[in-house]
């Protein structure tokens, strides 16, 4: 299934793929005509901070000549990749601990169950005031925003392990260290894979979020400074790149997993 | 088993019952000789699993004990190896065939290279040399429940425990199957437990088979198979001591099926 997955997606057919760009592009240039109208003669012309399809596009170009853009693009790729490092290390662990043993289970899900459902934002105001607008209040906000998906899918990828391997093992007479590391972590990997891509997405939004609302450096940073300089221009430019970025990422995440579940070996 | 030595395996009044219902094992007591080559057979649903699960320690019984040389049994013994009818879930998907034989030794403490030249001995034994290096959904089905097999074996067992093991392969690969297991036990003296539903693979492979009831499962009777140390997919079963068995167990069966519960 993994394979067919990658197939599609690094092997498109000539023909279809044309067609499909015409198509994309297409929609494109009516989505900017439209909007270059609105804001020139259009019902939206001359509404304040609000900025012309041509403005932005501009904009959106000279942004990418700009050295603040492309450090503020690693430095947010940078505190992302150290939350995630965090969720991953961390998820896991508590996840195959509570999956692998019932005591462990018993003393930490309560605590999940409660922490899980906040909203993640709402950690906001509280670490702010612990950390300021800092690199690690980016950190700190992805954490908690990312570390749930990965606990959560390692904690059914343990506990959704073929009872029939499981068996096998304790007949086998495995001692436990070598069950977890032989067979429960590597028959859980694709949840892992799972888990690790939706909390990856999280984290990114998380810590662009931090810098718009908190001053966390980064993208969402440079975001709140255009907002607060009256650029609009560049604010809705710099929200492209950041679309740009989301996709990106979302590509090479998705790729991963599937190289991931392919690596485990398909049945 | 008629000398006064010891059984290998031995099993005393065991009973089974899951909490809150009938008992699914009931009362049953049997003796297995070194080297014999013992199935347990019975109507569907008559608890074999159950049964095999506990006598290889895998589940405690509610009552009666398990032996195995004399020392009771309560938790998986490394002196025994099990072999399970969906080979697909047993072997590890993402593990060489290399690696899924030696795991075994590997909880036992065997050095690598041991491990290497012991898991090359044992998949030459099974008719498959050199396929350490690939994974298992590279191999037929019928491959890989010689997989299973090499692994049981590689520890040298004592007694090997199967569920079911031909049960998910063709008619062809079966018959291999079956003489491969017949000629390993041979060749390695080993005790095998061979639970199955198939009458006939009891009766060629057996020296002797134990047939159960059902609801709950009970001993009717155990039968010896005086067919001689050398079987043949052929010849064997075209003896009249081969359709004598056959027909007496199945009519057994069938006896117990349609009494009154």
């Amino acid at each position: 299934m993994s394979e067919a997955t990658s197939t599609l997606l690094w092997r498109p057919t000539g023909g279809v793929k044309l067609r499909q760009v015409g198509l994309a592009a297409a929609g494109f240039v009516v989505w900017l005509g439209l909007w270059q109208w609105m804001t020139t003669t259009g019902p939206m012309a001359d509404t304040d901070g609000l900025p012309t399809a041509s403005r932005t596009l501009s904009s959106t170009l000279e942004l990418a000549g700009s050295s603040q853009l492309w450090s503020s693009l690693g430095t947010t790729l940078w505190l992302v990749a150290i939350a995630l490092a965090f969720a991953v290390v961390a998820g896991i662990a508590a996840g195959v601990a509570m999956g692998f043993s019932p005591v462990v289970s018993a003393l930490l899900d309560p605590i999940s169950q409660v922490l899980r459902p906040i909203p993640a934002v709402v950690w906001l105001p509280l670490l702010l005031m612990v950390l300021g607008p800092a690199p690690e209040l980016g950190i700190a906000m992805g954490f908690l925003g990312g570390v749930w998906a990965v606990l959560v899918q390692a904690q059914v990828g343990v506990r959704d392990i073929d009872p029939v391997i499981l068996e096998t093992s304790r007949a086998m007479c495995l001692p436990r260290r070598l069950t977890l590391s032989t067979i429960v972590l590597p028959s859980a990997v694709p949840y892992f894979a799972t888990g690790i891509r939706i909390s990856a997405a999280f984290i990114l939004m998380l810590v662009i979020g931090a810098g718009i609302l908190g001053g966390a450096p980064g993208l969402g940073q440079l975001i709140l400074v255009a907002q607060q300089t009256g650029d609009p221009a560049r604010v809705f430019g710099l929200v492209l790149w950041s679309g740009l970025l989301g996709l990106t990422f979302n590509s090479i995440l998705t790729a991963g997993e599937a190289l991931l579940r392919q690596h485990r070996g398909g049945r | 088993m008629s000398d006064t030595s010891q059984p290998r395996l031995a099993l005393t009044d065991l009973s089974k019952t899951y909490d809150g219902s009938t008992p699914v094992l009931d009362g049953i007591s049997l003796t297995v000789g070194a080297g014999e080559f013992f199935s347990i057979v019975g109507p569907s649903g008559a608890g074999k699993t159950t049964l095999l699960r506990c006598l290889t320690g895998l589940m405690r019984p509610t009552d009666g004990q398990v032996t195995l040389d004399g020392i009771p049994l309560s938790e998986p013994s490394p002196k025994m190896s099990l072999v399970f009818q969906e080979y697909t879930r047993s072997l590890m998907p993402w593990a060489s065939i290399g690696k899924n034989v030696a795991l075994p030794l590997r909880a036992r403490g065997v050095p690598r290279a041991e491990r290497t030249s012991r898991v090359a001995k044992v998949l030459a034994e099974v008719g498959l040399s050199g396929v350490e290096a690939k994974y298992p959904w590279q191999l037929s089905g019928g491959m890989q429940q010689r997989v299973a097999i090499a692994r049981a074996l590689v520890t040298e067992p004592e007694v090997l425990v199967m569920d079911e093991p031909f049960a998910s392969v063709d008619a062809q690969t079966r018959m291999d199957l079956e003489d491969l297991t017949r000629r390993l036990q041979q060749d390695h003296r080993m005790t095998i437990v061979l639970v199955t539903h198939d009458i006939d693979e009891a009766v060629y492979l057996s020296d002797q088979i134990a047939v159960l009831s059902k609801n709950p499962a009970r001993l009717v009777e155990v039968v010896d198979v005086p067919l001689g140390a050398e079987r043949d997919q052929i010849h064997t079963r075209e003896m009249s001591t081969f359709a004598d068995l056959r027909g007496r167990i199945l009519r057994t069966i069938r006896d117990v099926q349609t009494q009154p519960v």
